[in-house]
């Protein structure tokens, strides 16, 4: 396909660079940008940098503190709030997908049941989520459910379950079923073969799982859009009204609040690295 | 300690009949082979014997006592999977601790007997390894000291040598029979290889298709096939099987095998009763690869074939010839010296050979 093996090389070497310079700009944009004092922000001053002239905590005063030295416009809404939100919400929904999610996707992936449950569960994604979100609202709203912590987590919960649930059915299906025969032979009821045998078998899956479905519930914008109004608005929210009437769009307070963002799920991806890693190797099946 | 009896046992999935109204017993303490190709319906005999499978009719006795509604873990056997089925997120400790924590027995107790089944199964230095680093070999008696531990008075074994290389699939043959002597458990095997079952088991089931088609001790199922599929899955190379015509000749029965030549039974008096017991003139002649004759010379009575492959298979040497459009196989001893080519005369063995039904393939005149 190549001429020969250096062209190769480097035509594989520039795409891998290409990927990884597309990846990390906004990154690294955007680290940048949350220590740029308000000048920085943008080219206003008719010129842009890659790194702040004059480095400053400003931007992480002012979302925390609501003011600070060079802004003139007072926050009257700090961050502490929708962080504290973010985070109940995003662990609570997530708990939610991945009990049921992998309690469910055990059940079909070993007692054949649920006929067509399993596609069914799909229909909440097969709409545009904007379609299926204004019912939401609206049933949301009748219940007394908008703007509350528990409102938000249970969408969070039923929006993500199809992740959890298809994904722990392919992990599930891989556990050879003689294991579980097994250790039911040996005296085990039902439930402690699932618990003691079959779940830490796919330990490494569901940790998986967790992050993945914890990332989507994170980085959510549109449910908490339209389902909190003030108490229990969420960081991608609270981060849209960093705006001003006179100051235009705050970058660098977006900026420094999205550093804060990145944080749970990097700790929680690095916690769970080994998992991530080691991927699935069931050396059950010796063929 | 158990006997295990099977009463007109079947099981149905959808409309396949895996298992067709099985009869066998079991006696206590003995070793038996359920052997049969794959899809026989063996392993599904096994799995309905742990509880694993619910029968679709016909009931399973221990001792007397019907099982039918015990679960799996409240029967006492133990089960050895063809996969190992070993836990392979826990250590080999572990693994062999597994059945004496879910009884709850004392950590002292758990201690000791998994040191003894270690020792036993020379895996005292692998306690601590983590199974899922184990090799194939380690594996297995892993699985076979996991399920022995718990000294089950029924061990149930589905193929599990079939994965081992061969020398070591020697080896565990002989462990096993020692494992069983020292246990002395019913132990019930499931295999495709007639060789272990010929050497393993006390009696061994012969099953095709979901059906029983013998079940006697290695020397009756070897000697006395009670029909073709069973004469010709036992034995490697397997028996020589040739579709014939009963037929006089100058009024002495004989069987005429076309073109090939004719068979007089005059001098085999075992074969001649055999023969009179025949209900239709179509048969199936049957004789042992090993004890079939080779001449050359043309004086002999005997039955035409040419030589087209010689065979050297270490200790014997096996010769297929072409015996009119039918490949028969003869073991003779080691460094025999034939060509191929060779046109011969093939001399059955008196006394030895076996007669079946062209239709029903049944044996006739067993006793």
């Amino acid at each position: 396909m190549f001429g020969s093996r250096p062209v190769y090389n480097s035509v594989r070497y520039l795409l891998i660079l290409l990927a990884v310079v597309i990846v990390l700009i906004p990154t690294v944009w955007m680290g940048t940008m949350a220590f740029k004092p308000f000048p920085e922000w943008t080219t206003a001053t008719g010129e842009l940098s890659w790194l702040p002239k004059n480095p400053t905590w400003g931007n992480f005063e002012y979302i925390f503190t609501g003011q600070t030295a060079d802004l003139l416009v007072t926050l009257d809404r700090t961050a502490e709030r929708p962080i504290l939100a973010s985070l109940i919400t995003a662990v609570l929904g997530t708990a939610i997908a991945v009990i049921v999610g992998t309690l469910g996707a055990y059940a079909v992936s070993r007692f054949r049941v649920g006929n067509n449950l399993p596609l069914s569960v799909l229909q909440l994604r097969l709409f545009p989520p904007l379609a299926v979100m204004i019912p939401v609202m609206i049933m949301w709203s009748f219940l007394g459910m908008v703007d509350t912590w528990w409102g938000l987590s249970l969408i969070y919960g039923i929006v993500t379950l199809p992740f959890a649930f298809w994904l722990m059915k392919t992990f599930f299906d891989e556990v050879p079923v003689e294991i579980e025969e097994a250790a039911l032979v040996e005296g085990c009821s039902r439930f402690r073969v699932f618990w003691k045998v079959t779940l830490p078998m796919v330990k490494a899956a569901l940790a998986s799982t967790c992050l993945f479905v914890f990332i989507l519930n994170w980085s959510d914008y549109l449910i908490a859009l339209l389902l909190t109004r003030k108490d229990w608005v969420t960081i991608p929210v609270y981060m849209n009204s960093l705006a001003s009437a006179m100051g235009g769009q705050m970058y660098g307070c977006k900026a420094a609040l999205g550093l804060i963002a990145a944080i749970p799920p990097v700790v929680f991806g690095i916690a769970i690295q080994k998992y991530l890693v080691r991927g699935l190797t069931f050396g059950a099946l010796k063929q | 300690m158990a006997s295990i009896r099977l009463s007109s046992l079947s099981k149905r999935f959808g409309q396949v009949t895996a298992v067709d109204r099985l009869e066998l017993l079991i006696p206590d303490k003995e070793f038996v082979a359920l052997l049969g190709p794959s899809g026989c319906g063996k392993t599904t005999t096994m799995n309905m014997i742990a509880g694993i499978e619910r029968p679709t009719e016909g009931r399973i006795l221990f001792d007397d006592r019907d099982i039918q509604n015990l679960p799996p873990s409240r029967r006492d056997v133990g089960f050895v999977f063809q996969n190992y089925a070993i836990f392979t997120h826990m250590t080999v400790y572990e693994n062999l601790a597994f059945g004496l924590r879910v009884r709850k027995l004392p950590r002292t107790e758990i201690d000791r007997r998994v040191r003894e089944m270690a020792s036993l199964m020379r895996l005292d230095n692998r306690l601590d390894w983590l199974s899922a680093k184990l090799s194939v070999n380690e594996l297995q008696k892993v699985a076979i000291g996991r399920s022995a531990i718990t000294e089950p008075a029924i061990f149930l074994l589905d193929e599990p040598l079939s994965n081992l290389d061969a020398a070591f699939r020697a080896f565990m043959r002989t462990e096993l029979k020692h494992l069983q002597h020292q246990f002395q458990q019913t132990m019930v095997y499931v295999t495709h290889d007639q060789i272990e079952a010929m050497s393993l088991a006390d009696r061994i089931a012969v099953m095709n298709l979901g059906v029983l088609q013998q079940y006697g001790s290695p020397a009756e199922v070897y000697n006395q096939p009670r029909n073709t599929f069973v004469a010709n899955f036992m034995g490697s190379p397997s028996m020589n099987l040739l579709p014939c015509s009963a037929v006089e000749n100058n009024g002495v029965p004989a069987l005429s095998f076309g073109e090939v030549g004719m068979l007089s039974l005059a001098q085999d008096d075992a074969l001649l009763r055999r023969f009179r017991t025949a209900q239709a003139p179509s048969l199936v002649f049957g004789a042992r690869p090993e004890d079939m004759e080779i001449t050359t010379s043309d004086n002999d009575a005997g039955l035409a074939a040419t030589v087209t492959f010689v065979e050297p298979i270490g200790p014997r040497t096996v010769v297929h010839l072409d015996m009119g459009g039918k490949t028969i196989k003869i073991a003779k001893e080691k460094r025999f010296p034939i060509g191929i080519g060779s046109r011969v005369n093939v001399v059955p063995p008196r006394g030895k050979c076996h007669l079946f039904d062209a239709e029903s393939g049944a044996a006739l005149g067993l006793e």
